[in-house]
Parts: C-alpha cells; sequence; structure tokens
C-alpha cells in the first residue's frame, strides 16, 4: 500500500502549531506563559499555584479551544467530503453543496426555527434537524438518479434539481414566517462563535468514522476515476462503492455544517489545491486535503474572530471573500500551463 | 481440446428486440480469436455478456469451466480482463500506478496491494516492454504508450482471458502494427486474447480464427481463410469486394470495388 | 448556489435589522413644530411633507385609504383613532390585534402592486425607497420616510406628522405629549449618579447592538451600560469580549445560550441568575408602546420599579 506518511506527518505538524499559535491569539490578551501554565493545571500534569482570574480560564479552556478544533475538525470533514464528492462524479468542481446536502440542512433548519416556538428547543435541536435534512436530500437525490441507472450526469442533476427545490422552500418559509430569522441568518452564514466542547463530542465520532473511511477506501476513489465498464471488470463494485462513498461524505457533511453552518469553498478549494501539488493519486488527496482544510478553516477562523475586534464576522463570508478570488487565480493558473 | 471459453445458445433480448441470437462457439488457451462485423452486428453486446456486465437472456458463457453470470464481480475480474474502447485514466496517475489497477481482484477488501502484487506489476511492465515508462504520468503519454499501459494492466490482472475492443480504433498505422505485435507476443507466452476489429486486413493478418458476426447471429467460424470469402463478406456486410492473397503471408487481403465505376 | 444564498443573506440581514429594530420614520426635518401649539382639530389641505428624499411631497387632501408599510406608523394611526383608514399593511405587522384584520400588500422584501392599486389609496407609506419609483409609476401618492436608526425621541415628531396627514391633531398632540411624559417619567426615577450596571442585550447567537442604535439609546436612558459599547450599528460580539467584560445583566431569547455553556459560568450575570428575557415586542416597535418596552427592561434590572 501507498500512504503519504511523510506528507501527512509535516501537515500534522503544520496543523498543530497553527492550532497552538492560534489559541493564543484572541480579542482578550492572555500571555502564552499563562495559557501554558493554565491548560497543564488542567491535565494536572503538576500542581501550579493559580495565579490567573477564572475568566482567562474560560476564554482559554472554553472558547478558544473548543474554537480551534470545532474549526479543524469541520475543515477536515468538509475538505475530505468535497474530494469524495470530486472523486465520485469526476469533476474536480464538485462540492459537498452539490448534492443539494447543505440545501436540506438548510431547509430543516429554517423548518423548525420558523415552525416552532419554544427558542431553547430550537437551539438543541439545530444540529438533528440538520443532519436528517440533509440524509434526506441525499437519499432523495440518489434514488432519483439511480432511477436513471444511477450515471454521474443524473446525479448531477437530480442534485442541482433537489437543491433548488429545498432553496425555493427555504426562500418562502423565510419570508412569510412571522418569527425572527436572525439566528436562521446566523446559522446559514456559519461560524464558531458559540462552539463548545459538547458540540464536538456529538459531531467529532461521525467526523472521524467517516474519515477513517475515506482514506481506507481512497484505493476505490482512483479505480473510480476509470469508465465504469472497465471497473467493473477490475472486480470493482461501483454501484456499491458509490453508494458507500455518498453516504458516507454525506454524513461527513451534514455533520460538518450542523453546528457550523454553511461554510463554502473549503471543500472546493483544499482538494484543488492538493491535487495540483501532489497529484490525481487520491491516496494522497483524502488525508492531506483533509489536514489542509482543517488548517485553512483555523486560520480563517481566527481572522475573523480577531480582525475586527470585538466583533466577528461570520467565517463563511470571509472563507467566500479570500477563497473566490484565489480559485479564480488557480483556475488561470492552471489554463496558463495547458 | 481444452475448453478455455464455451459459448452455448446465447441470446440476449434488449426491449424485446434480439440483439444476440443462439450463439455457440468454443475456444482454447493460446489464441487469438477476432470478433468482426458490421456496426450493430452485437459485437459490444457480446463483449458486454463475456465479461458479466449484461446477464444473458438464454444460454451461458462458461470460462474455465465457471459460468460467468454465477460469479461475483471479482471473481469475474480473475477471469476475464477488459481493454475498453475508451478508457478513462486519471492524467495525473503514473504509468506504474495505473498497471497496479490490474492487481485489484486479489487484494483485500480495502483495495491494498502486497508485494506480490508490485512484483506483477513488475512482470507485466517487462512483458509489454513499457518499464522505462514505469514513472511517466499518463499525461505524458502518445496514444500507442496509453495504449500499451492499459494491456499491461489486462496482463497485470493474469486473466485466462483478455477482451480487447477496438484496441487500434484511434491508432495511427506504426501505432496498430505496434499494439498488434504486442499482443501477439504475449500470445506466445500462452495469454488467450478475444479481439474486436474493424479493419478486416489487420484481422486477417493477426488471428488465428476469426468470428464474422451479422444482425446477432454468427455468419461463420474459422481461419481467416476460410471466413473471409467474397459470399462471407457480402452476406454480412452487403457489400462487394476482391480477395487478394498477402504477399508474404498468404493470408486473404480484402480489397473493395467501387459500385459505380466511373474510374 | 451559494454566492445566490450569500447574497440572499447579506440582503435579508439588512432587511431585518430595518424590520426589527426600528420601522419608524425620521421627522427631523418635517416643518411641524409650528403647529404644534395650535389646538387646531383641523388641518388646512394641501400640506407639504418632507420625505426622506429631501422633496416635498403635497397631500391635497385628508386621505381617507392609506397603505402603510410600516409597523410603527400603523401602531400610530390607531392610536390617534385612525386605524380605519389603514387599508393596507405588511405582513410582519403583529399590534394591535384589529391590525391583523388589515389586508397584506407586502412584507419586508416585496410588495404586491395589484394588491395595493386594487385598494385604491389615497396615500402609500414607506420606509424602503426601493419600492418608490414602481409605485409612483401608477399614479399613487407616495410617501417615503427613511427608517429611524437613532433617536427614539423623534417617535413624537411622527405622531404628530401623522395627526397633520389625517386631519386630527389633537389626539397626536395628546398622544405625543403622553409619550414625551412616559419618558420624562422613566427619566425621573433614575439615578444618574449611581453606578451603571454592565449589560449584554443578545438578539441572537450574540449579535448585538452599538450604542448608536434605538437600543443602544434606551441603555443610556436606563442608566445601563452597554458592554458592546465599541461597536457601530448592529455586530456579532466575539464571546471572549462577553467574558471580559462581564455584565451584570443579560437579555437574550434564549437564556440557554449562556446558562449551558460552560464557557460563561463566570460571568456574574450567570452567576446571580440574571439572564431575562422580554416578553414583548414593544421595543421593536419605535411607535407608541415605546416607552412600554423601555418599563418593561427596566422592571427586569430594577427590582422596585
Amino acid at each position: 500500500m501507498i500512504f503519504p506518511w511523510k506528507y501527512t506527518l509535516l501537515s500534522l505538524i503544520i496543523l498543530c502549531s497553527i492550532m497552538v499559535i492560534s489559541i493564543s491569539i484572541g480579542p482578550v490578551y492572555i500571555s502564552s506563559f499563562e495559557i501554558l501554565k493554565i491548560i497543564t493545571n488542567k491535565l494536572q500534569i503538576i500542581e501550579i499555584e493559580k495565579s490567573w482570574p477564572q475568566s482567562f480560564e474560560s476564554i482559554i479552556l472554553n472558547i478558544r479551544m473548543p474554537r480551534v478544533f470545532l474549526a479543524g475538525i469541520v475543515g477536515l470533514a468538509l475538505s475530505i467530503s468535497g474530494a469524495s464528492y470530486q472523486a465520485l462524479f469526476k469533476n474536480p468542481l464538485a462540492d459537498p453543496y452539490l448534492l443539494g446536502i447543505a440545501s436540506g440542512a438548510a431547509l430543516s433548519v429554517t423548518i423548525v426555527m420558523t415552525q416552532f416556538e419554544n427558542s431553547s428547543l430550537i437551539t438543541n435541536f439545530i444540529p438533528v434537524s440538520a443532519f436528517s435534512g440533509a440524509i434526506i436530500c441525499v437519499t432523495a437525490t440518489y434514488y432519483i438518479s439511480t432511477k436513471q441507472h444511477g450515471s454521474t450526469n443524473t446525479l448531477i442533476l437530480s442534485g442541482i434539481a433537489i437543491a433548488s427545490i429545498t432553496q425555493a422552500c427555504t426562500s418562502f418559509l423565510m419570508l412569510y414566517s412571522n418569527p425572527d430569522l436572525r439566528p436562521l441568518l446566523s446559522w446559514i452564514l456559519g461560524g464558531f462563535a458559540s462552539a463548545q466542547w459538547d458540540q464536538i463530542l456529538i459531531i467529532g465520532p461521525y467526523i472521524l468514522i467517516s474519515t477513517i473511511i475515506s482514506i481506507s477506501i481512497s484505493k476505490y476513489f482512483n479505480l473510480i476515476q476509470l469508465n465504469q465498464e472497465h471497473s467493473q471488470q477490475l472486480g470493482l463494485n461501483t454501484q456499491k462503492i458509490k453508494l458507500i462513498i455518498v453516504i458516507n461524505s454525506s454524513i461527513n457533511t451534514a455533520a460538518a455544517v450542523s453546528f457550523a453552518g454553511i461554510i463554502g469553498f473549503v471543500g472546493l478549494i483544499c482538494p484543488h489545491i492538493i491535487r495540483n501539488i501532489f497529484g490525481g493519486d487520491y491516496r494522497n488527496i483524502i488525508p492531506l486535503s483533509g489536514i489542509f482544510g482543517a488548517i485553512l478553516l483555523v486560520l480563517s477562523d481566527t481572522i475573523s474572530r480577531t480582525i475586527l475586534n470585538p466583533v466577528e464576522i461570520p467565517v463563511g463570508i470571509l472563507t467566500a471573500l479570500f477563497g473566490g478570488p484565489f480559485f479564480l487565480y488557480l483556475l488561470a493558473k492552471t489554463k496558463n500551463q495547458n | 481440446m481444452n475448453n478455455l471459453l464455451k459459448i452455448s445458445n446465447l441470446s440476449f433480448k434488449y426491449e424485446g428486440e434480439h440483439i444476440l441470437k443462439n450463439i455457440n462457439f468454443e475456444n482454447s488457451t493460446g489464441k487469438l480469436t477476432g470478433v468482426i462485423g458490421p456496426n450493430g452486428a452485437g459485437k459490444s453486446t457480446l463483449f458486454r455478456l463475456i465479461t458479466g456486465t449484461l446477464k444473458p437472456t438464454n444460454g451461458e458463457i462458461v470460462i474455465a469451466g465457471q459460468n460467468v453470470s454465477e460469479l461475483s464481480i471479482k471473481n469475474r475480474a480473475k477471469l476475464v480482463s477488459l481493454v475498453p474502447q475508451n478508457p478513462e485514466i486519471p492524467s495525473t496517475l503514473s504509468v506504474y500506478e495505473t498497471v497496479l489497477f490490474g492487481r485489484h481482484p486479489y487484494t483485500n477488501f480495502l483495495g491494498w496491494e502486497n508485494k506480490k502484487d508490485l512484483d506483477a506489476t513488475n512482470k507485466s511492465l517487462k512483458l509489454t516492454k513499457i518499464e522505462h515508462l514505469g514513472k511517466r504520468k499518463i499525461q505524458t503519454l502518445s496514444g500507442g504508450e496509453k495504449q500499451k499501459v492499459l494491456i499491461s494492466m489486462s496482463v497485470a490482472q493474469n486473466t485466462p482471458i483478455t477482451l480487447l475492443d477496438e484496441p487500434t480504433s484511434n491508432l495511427d498505422i506504426d501505432n496498430q502494427i505496434l499494439i498488434l505485435n504486442t499482443i501477439k507476443n504475449l500470445q506466445k507466452n500462452n495469454h488467450s486474447f478475444l479481439i474486436s476489429l474493424h479493419d478486416l486486413n489487420l484481422a486477417s493478418l493477426y488471428c488465428d480464427e476469426l468470428i464474422l458476426l451479422s444482425k446477432g447471429k454468427i455468419i461463420t467460424i474459422g481461419t481467416p481463410k476460410s471466413v473471409l470469402t467474397e459470399d462471407n463478406i457480402k452476406k454480412a456486410y452487403d457489400t462487394e469486394i476482391k480477395i487478394l492473397e498477402h504477399p508474404v503471408y498468404n493470408t486473404p487481403i480484402i480489397t473493395p470495388i467501387i459500385s459505380n465505376p466511373s474510374k | 448556489m451559494k454566492n445566490n444564498l450569500i447574497t440572499t443573506m447579506m440582503f435579508l440581514i439588512v432587511a431585518l435589522s430595518i424590520t426589527v429594530a426600528c420601522n419608524s420614520s425620521n421627522t427631523d426635518s418635517n416643518q411641524l413644530n409650528s403647529n404644534q401649539n395650535q389646538k387646531n382639530d383641523t388641518t388646512k389641505y394641501p400640506i407639504d411633507i418632507l420625505d426622506s428624499n429631501g422633496e416635498n411631497v403635497r397631500i391635497y387632501e385628508k386621505p381617507e385609504k392609506i397603505i402603510v408599510l410600516d409597523s410603527a406608523a400603523v401602531e400610530i394611526l390607531f392610536a390617534i383613532g385612525q386605524g380605519d383608514k389603514i387599508v393596507g399593511t405588511h405582513s410582519f405587522v403583529t399590534h394591535p390585534e384589529e391590525a391583523k384584520q388589515i389586508p397584506k400588500v407586502g412584507d419586508a422584501f416585496s410588495i404586491n402592486i395589484e394588491k395595493i392599486i386594487e385598494q385604491e389609496p389615497d396615500l402609500v407609506y414607506i420606509f424602503f425607497n426601493k419600492f418608490a419609483e414602481d409605485l409612483n409609476k401608477n399614479q399613487l401618492k407616495v410617501l417615503y420616510i427613511k427608517t429611524l436608526e437613532n433617536d427614539f425621541s423623534n417617535i413624537s415628531d411622527q405622531i404628530l406628522m401623522w395627526g397633520k396627514i389625517t386631519g386630527n391633531q389633537d389626539s397626536a398632540i395628546q398622544l405625543s405629549e403622553k409619550f414625551q411624559d412616559q419618558i420624562e417619567n422613566i427619566q425621573s426615577k433614575i439615578n444618574y449618579q449611581s453606578e451603571s450596571p454592565k449589560i449584554f442585550i443578545d438578539t441572537t447567537d450574540l449579535w448585538t447592538s452599538g450604542p448608536n442604535t434605538l437600543m443602544g439609546e434606551v441603555l443610556e436612558l436606563l442608566n445601563l451600560s452597554n458592554i458592546a459599547h465599541d461597536i457601530s450599528g448592529y455586530a456579532q460580539l466575539n464571546p471572549e469580549i462577553i467574558i471580559e467584560r462581564n455584565p451584570d445583566f443579560i437579555i437574550t431569547p434564549n437564556p440557554s445560550t449562556f446558562k449551558n455553556n460552560p464557557a460563561f459560568q463566570e460571568i456574574s450575570a450567570v452567576k446571580n441568575n440574571k439572564i431575562f428575557t422580554l416578553q414583548s415586542d414593544a421595543l421593536s416597535v419605535p411607535g407608541p408602546r415605546f416607552p412600554e418596552g423601555i418599563n418593561e427592561l427596566a422592571s427586569l434590572i430594577y427590582p422596585d420599579w
């Protein structure tokens, strides 16, 4: 087997250092030495006399750390599912939003927010509803397309159709329901301002399992690049493997969007950059673009919470703002090379 | 006679219409068998039935004693390999990685290869004489080299029989000869091939045996000399031709006759 | 797809901060005050009202059918006894109860021109310039007055303006005086020398109002110190800042945001259980009920209000 141990380790080291830097940056200044003391104390490695205000401990342990970790795993999940969809559709422009996943999640969150009065219930219900909305839409997309022999084009087309329908429903509900729409808007714009350890515990296992699955089956991502008859003749059950990829990536995406909202471009850009650097072997692309996605989102979130101090910018706006031009630059560059 | 491929009473219907009707045919190891016939004769359908992509309406296909339609996808892949007419290979993969795909039927459920697979890959690169290309990316290869990579992949797959679907169709004459020589060379190592060809003269020159299909039926099976007659071609293609003899190999050569002789 | 979404969202945010925060009109420059002290029940038409484009809108006679695409204006008209003149509103109008029966001819984002024409209104009042042209094209009399972003004392000017337009100045003057009395009454109860309690107003997900907003002014009136003193308009405050500035009170529609988040447990509002939710929407509509909203907020903060 071929697994890019060297690059994976290197990029993991980069990721870790960026996370450490990110934890030490914030609108409230806390010195690195104090951060070190707080964390050491928390881990109970050695007894340290408590010389810092309680609020510092809250900020480091319950705001910045869950935030950085949540941004990391969401970046990982979005990027890996982006790469998976690109493999599945044999199209480098595919991303987790193509199958109507994000719009499905958005619709069901909208339904919950506009149709239920109890606001605390809503807060707790958002992830579950995002998750179920995403899964329902992907199932619908996949079911419709398999009725047409499951070709890639029908999959994309039915994804677009499902996305349009759900988006229309979302817009309708937003325009014609009375309740305050700000929580919904805030969710759709995406962000990690209210990140908590609990959220990581809820979505972490899904992302972990589906990441492990994606890496283990990354060989198959290469095989499905061949034409279907050919890969079948190499002994690949293409229908089955495509179904596994769709389900696995949708779980990954749904988990990512359930708390963080809709964050665009990460799933598109990260695999693209990795492909440019390391070539088309998905055994490289899957793990490396996952780590790169984590790096990108941790960085973006750090910028979004510090640049307009004390105000937050939704991180989705930031990724789109920087991701868009960067992507255009990449497109122009690849064209020149050809 | 050692029966490698045995097709009996094979029929295939699609939307009520017979695409193939009552095909019977046997083949033994080490042969290069050509499937010829006009477009729509059922060549592709026959190939898809043999690979197991399509299920026969009637009859059965037995390869090395095993009924193809009763096998799992993975076990079929150990019996039949395919060089498709329109392959799609990720352009950024290397030749070695691509040929390694051929080992997939023998890998574990995650598809990861072991030492044995790497050895088999090296061996098939050597057999197809492309060891020197191993590290090159697919996008840097010529059409002929790409076709060789695909053949090498099928060699790595180590199946009793390989199907080649129009392997020369997009190539110039030099590369056509190169590919067919490669195949002929492999045949000497006891590989068996079923090849579909448009070019009857190439089929005549290279194949040991020809199957002439028309409108879903076998018109005749036999040596190139017995199959490529003026009558048979008239029956299958509805075209007037004359047969000449190859000056070196004595195989039949087909020359068309212009039906409106203004010359 | 995503880009569309973002564009829509940005638009919705802008539109919402307008509707939710303050549906009112800026009558700073209205030449109304000259009439203020004349006890005069009938307006001498024609009258000129200066709109937010700086142009005079001449109203020739007393309007009998008015379309009001603004929650605050609807409340004012009902409060001065002219609610029966309203023949159309937008779908976010919730108060008073009778207003719910009035046909809805639009919302914050769109209007239904056909429905508006069908009502044959004498006057269409809008807070959003986008529709003015369409309405003008259809020979409708349009009064466009921009959303009130701050300075809630302008509410009383708006009350007087409606009194003048509908020829009902006595009730308008009474209502405006009542409004000013209520505000003065609130001011008189506050000891501005005492230390201001720190407060965080969470609209949702830590989005909050800065000092130059209606809410910011209300906090100032109540001698409360807004912890979001250094933002402009509406923005999402960084949670670290909330912990650092340690508010004594939190007003939020979702108390669980703070109660259930371990990060906020050291905030004194959380420790002392001073997290409240406003029950009425009075503070989000700068109309005659606005003082009630201020009182509601005050009673949550000051125990013997």
